[in-house]
């Protein structure tokens, strides 16, 4: 059987009448983190570039974060763009890559044209999801150390697959559909550190939306197009590279989505500091400290999150991203490390700067604690109070991400864009999404309360 | 200087009043005959599809869809064109690309000349440093490019309507620079989809990404000037180490379109066939229209490396028929040319056509000139007619079509929609776009009859 056909067979005979409850709740936390992601992206220069006024006719679908609706298609294309713009969204260890910034921005524009209901939209992510995590087995992480960008290169499946369980697409059209996107897919890290990174996102979202759209409409692909000589895995891996049974195994046994899962990022800055933040932040709330009375501070983590940049004082908004020290400082004296932090008018609080320079940093040696953190304080009287976490919080389903948090992020993200009294009714609307009768109340809230 | 910076400068240096007056011959031509192709190609049921999933919402804007009725995104109408104009694969060719230069790159001027009133001079200006982005890439990285799966008209295509968006948006080098840089995160396209709508789509999303790239740069995307020769850029990530010489590229050249030039194609069918067309056409130039009842045998040679995929005795559907040997030999006896007419059900099933086609045995040569073509007419008094012909896959700079021929062939894609008057009379207007005030007009114009 020809590849493609396969691994479409999997995705149309998911059941997702038996997804596993978890499931549902990671697929709406993913969704509500990637909706923040794109509101607080769409006042980015990124998003202003791509959202050229005279290259896109109006339409239905809600541009997130502004009053304007456009196309299909350039909805989908630009909602992914400002979804990654901060490269603040969600990663999949499976992918390497950011999986939900692409699923979600077309399948919200077919929702929209096709008034599909909140359920029919977690499942088709959750379909996505799974369909894009399974070809990625068979090609990663060779495809992701050659260059490629595999968020847009191999997300793109998952967006085909998610807008294509939604347009009921047959197993048929499934395949024409994935094996079209293989001419679809681009994306190199050569553009990693600018603006057209976040571009990716959103092309591949738009193309993924385009090839489901197409084979809707009985447009055909060649049924050979990953496994052909000049297909997409010998084109885009290499021979020898590359492991297409990889990519039939194991579908839904357990859902991707629960092993090994997705990581929700909580803290706008360097995924390598999350775990000692969260710790900081653990001292912060037990509290019986003043940021007086701290006299030494010390951090133990894997040397390999320990990397010179990361071990810098903040001394700029760039920069600021990728300290420890100042990280650690913001989330013991205040509970929190928010976007606001990381503003050039923010990084010159006299406290913050004087424990930032207590910070003192010590890899270990525990090659199993790869990203957890353990941070000890000193008080001028002597006491010492330390915390440890064996993960960040959020990595994945073995440290689920508190309701508490998610909604935290979600709040500082959509308050750049949303009312106060948005942010809250979205909010809740996302966390009971498989609950709302249609998608387009989501879109109608989210229009009514964008600020600007 | 960095390559992107070195190439940008070149496509930027590209000036109408100082280069040969032959370019903007050629790329008058090339334009008139891309838009005739599309007209053809727009009608074919793939262009309909694309459309209905375009136009099902945000289908209103300033561009015209060729052979189709209201206005477009630019965009959108850079999608639908390039890929209506790759939709027969009858747009012409350049050895140097190993790919069809003009379709990625003509749809994306014209839309945003439409849309930004341009003049047709500077429509001719964007179009050839478009073409002369996508050879000059070319020459760096083919053959291995092509060998390894890439389909260089839309791989090549996107950076051709980059630039020449890039061109008609009035960028400086910097800015040039940056739009093929983003361009270089757009490039995708498979091999493994040739034989299937999804190529001509391929040219569509070249012409569309292209134009994207510069339309997001004037608003203030940024992208990294190394993205070519980056370690995970173009030239590595595409080709792969070793396979590649960015410095041919940027070697001093005479313009692409003057050398080697654009190759038009002159028969709507596959270019392995051409040879043996002309071949027979001689024949029927020479002898007039031959009837089948007098011939006892008729023979083809063509170059066995051309004739593998077209051996085909009987074709069974109009697209087999664009690549049998035989039945191209027989239309081209009887008719003196091959026409799109030629590939319909009802001149499939005609009994003359029937009988020709029966006399007609192909056999492969392997002669030096892989584009050499032989037909031989046995008649049954014993006469033997004979003619050869060396054609490659289209009618380039060493035997052009002449100013007639192109006509000819416009008119015949443009008949059925336009009629035959105003098939004319669009095909003197693009002629003459180099005139033109703004090209609005003539890109309303091609949209057709309603």
């Amino acid at each position: 059987m020809p590849l493609a056909l396969d691994i479409a067979k999997r995705a149309v005979a998911l059941d997702c009448a038996a997804f596993d409850p978890q499931a549902l709740k990671w697929a709406k936390d993913a969704i509500a983190d990637m909706i923040g992601c794109a509101l607080l992206g769409a006042e980015t220069e990124t998003t202003e570039a791509v959202l050229s006024a005279d290259a896109f006719a109006s339409g239905p679908c809600l541009v997130l974060g502004r009053r304007r609706r456009l196309g299909r298609l350039d909805a989908a294309f630009v909602n992914g763009t400002s979804g990654h713009a901060l490269d603040y969204d969600d990663t999949s260890k499976s992918l390497s890559g950011h999986p939900t910034v692409i699923i979600v921005p077309g399948l919200l524009a077919l929702a929209e044209t096709l008034d599909a209901s909140g359920r029919k939209f977690v499942d088709a992510y959750i379909v996505g999801v799974e369909t894009a995590t399974r070809i990625a087995r068979g090609v990663n992480f060779h495809h992701y150390e050659k260059g490629w960008h595999p968020t847009a290169t191999l997300g793109i499946f998952g967006a085909a697959a998610a807008a294509g369980h939604m347009l009921r697409l047959d197993e048929e059209k499934l395949a024409h559909a994935l094996a079209m996107c293989t001419s679809l897919a681009s994306g190199t890290k050569a553009n990693f550190g600018t603006s057209t990174k976040p571009m990716h996102a959103g092309l591949a979202a738009r193309n993924g939306l385009f090839a489901a759209l197409m084979a809707g409409e009985g447009v055909e692909a060649s049924p050979v197009a990953f496994e052909h000589a000049q297909g997409f895995l010998d084109v885009f891996n290499g021979p020898g590279n590359h492991d297409a049974a990889r990519m039939l195994s194991g579908w839904a046994e357990p859902l991707d989505l629960l092993q090994p899962g997705i990581s929700i990022k909580k803290y706008p800055c360097v995924y390598s500091v999350h775990g000692a933040i969260d710790a900081a932040i653990a001292l912060h709330r037990a509290g019986g400290f003043a940021a007086g009375d701290v006299s030494a501070v010390l951090v133990r983590m894997h040397p390999r999150r320990l990397l010179p940049h990361v071990r810098n004082p903040a001394t700029s908004a760039l920069n600021a991203k990728f300290s420890l020290p100042y990280a650690v400082s913001r989330g013991l004296l205040g509970g929190a490390v928010t976007l606001d932090h990381f503003e050039e008018g923010a990084l010159h609080d006299p406290d913050v700067t004087r424990v930032m320079g207590l910070v003192e940093m010590q890899p270990h040696d525990d090659d199993a604690n790869d990203y957890g953190a353990e941070v000890r304080v000193t008080l001028r009287d002597g006491r010492i109070l330390a915390e440890t976490v064996a993960a960040p919080l959020g990595r994945g389903p073995e440290v689920p991400l508190p309701a508490e948090m998610l909604e935290q992020k979600f709040a500082d993200c959509a308050r750049r864009a949303l009312t106060e009294a948005g942010t809250r009714s979205v909010f809740h609307m996302l966390m009971n999404l498989d609950g709302l009768a249609s998608m387009r109340r989501l879109t109608a809230e989210i229009e009514a309360t964008t600020a600007a | 200087m960095s390559f992107t910076m070195d190439l940008a400068r070149r496509a930027n240096a590209i000036r109408l009043d100082a280069v040969p007056g032959e370019a903007a011959y050629v790329a008058r031509r090339a334009i008139a005959d891309t838009i005739g192709v599309a007209i053809a190609g727009s009608r074919t049921c793939f262009i309909a599809s694309l459309a209905n999933v375009i136009g099902a919402d945000g289908a209103q804007g300033t561009a015209s869809c060729i052979g189709r009725k209201g206005a477009f995104s630019v965009l959108h109408a850079a999608l639908i064109n390039g890929t209506a104009a790759h939709a027969l694969d009858f747009d012409d060719c350049s050895t140097a690309m190993a790919g069809h230069p003009s379709a990625p790159v003509v749809p994306a001027v014209l839309a945003l000349a439409q849309e930004r009133k341009a003049t047709g001079r500077a429509v001719i200006e964007a179009y050839l440093a478009g073409v002369e982005v996508e050879v000059r890439l070319a020459r760096a990285i083919m053959p291995h490019h092509y060998d390894k799966g890439w389909h260089p008209t839309a791989t090549l295509g996107v950076f051709g309507a980059a630039a020449a968006s890039a061109r008609l948006l009035g960028f400086d080098d910097e800015r040039m620079a940056t739009t093929l840089a983003v361009a270089v995160s757009m490039a995708g396209g498979l091999k493994a989809n040739f034989g299937t709508p999804v190529k001509p789509l391929h040219v569509g999303q070249a012409a569309h990404n292209g134009m994207l790239a510069a339309l997001t740069v004037a608003r203030g995307m940024s992208a990294n000037h190394d993205a070519f020769d980056h370690n995970y850029g173009f030239f590595n990530v595409f080709n792969g180490a070793g396979t590649f010489s960015p410095e041919k590229a940027l070697e001093d050249a005479p313009l692409a379109v003057l050398e080697p030039g654009l190759s038009v194609k002159q028969h709507p069918c596959c270019g392995s066939a051409h040879s043996a067309i002309d071949a027979a056409i001689a024949l029927f130039r020479r002898h007039g229209p031959l009837d089948p009842r007098s011939i006892a045998r008729i023979e083809t040679w063509t170059h066995e490396r051309r004739l593998v995929h077209t051996n085909r005795p009987q074709p069974c559907t109009g697209l087999d028929a664009k690549f049998s040997v035989q039945y191209l030999t027989a239309r081209a006896l009887l008719g003196g040319r091959i026409s799109l007419s030629d590939f319909t059900k009802d001149r499939l099933k005609d009994g003359e056509t029937a009988e020709m086609l029966g006399l007609v045995t192909s056999a492969a040569h392997r002669e030096p000139d892989e584009y050499l073509g032989r037909v031989r007419v046995t008649l049954k008094d014993g006469t033997v007619l004979e003619e050869a012909a060396s054609t490659r896959f289209g009618r380039g700079p060493e035997n052009p079509m002449s100013d007639a021929e192109l006509e000819t062939k416009f008119v015949d894609c443009a008949r059925n929609l336009h009629g035959e008057v105003a098939a004319h009379s669009l095909f003197a207007s693009l002629m003459g776009i180099d005139h033109a005030e703004d090209i609005c007009g003539l890109m309303t114009a091609t949209a057709g009859q309603p």
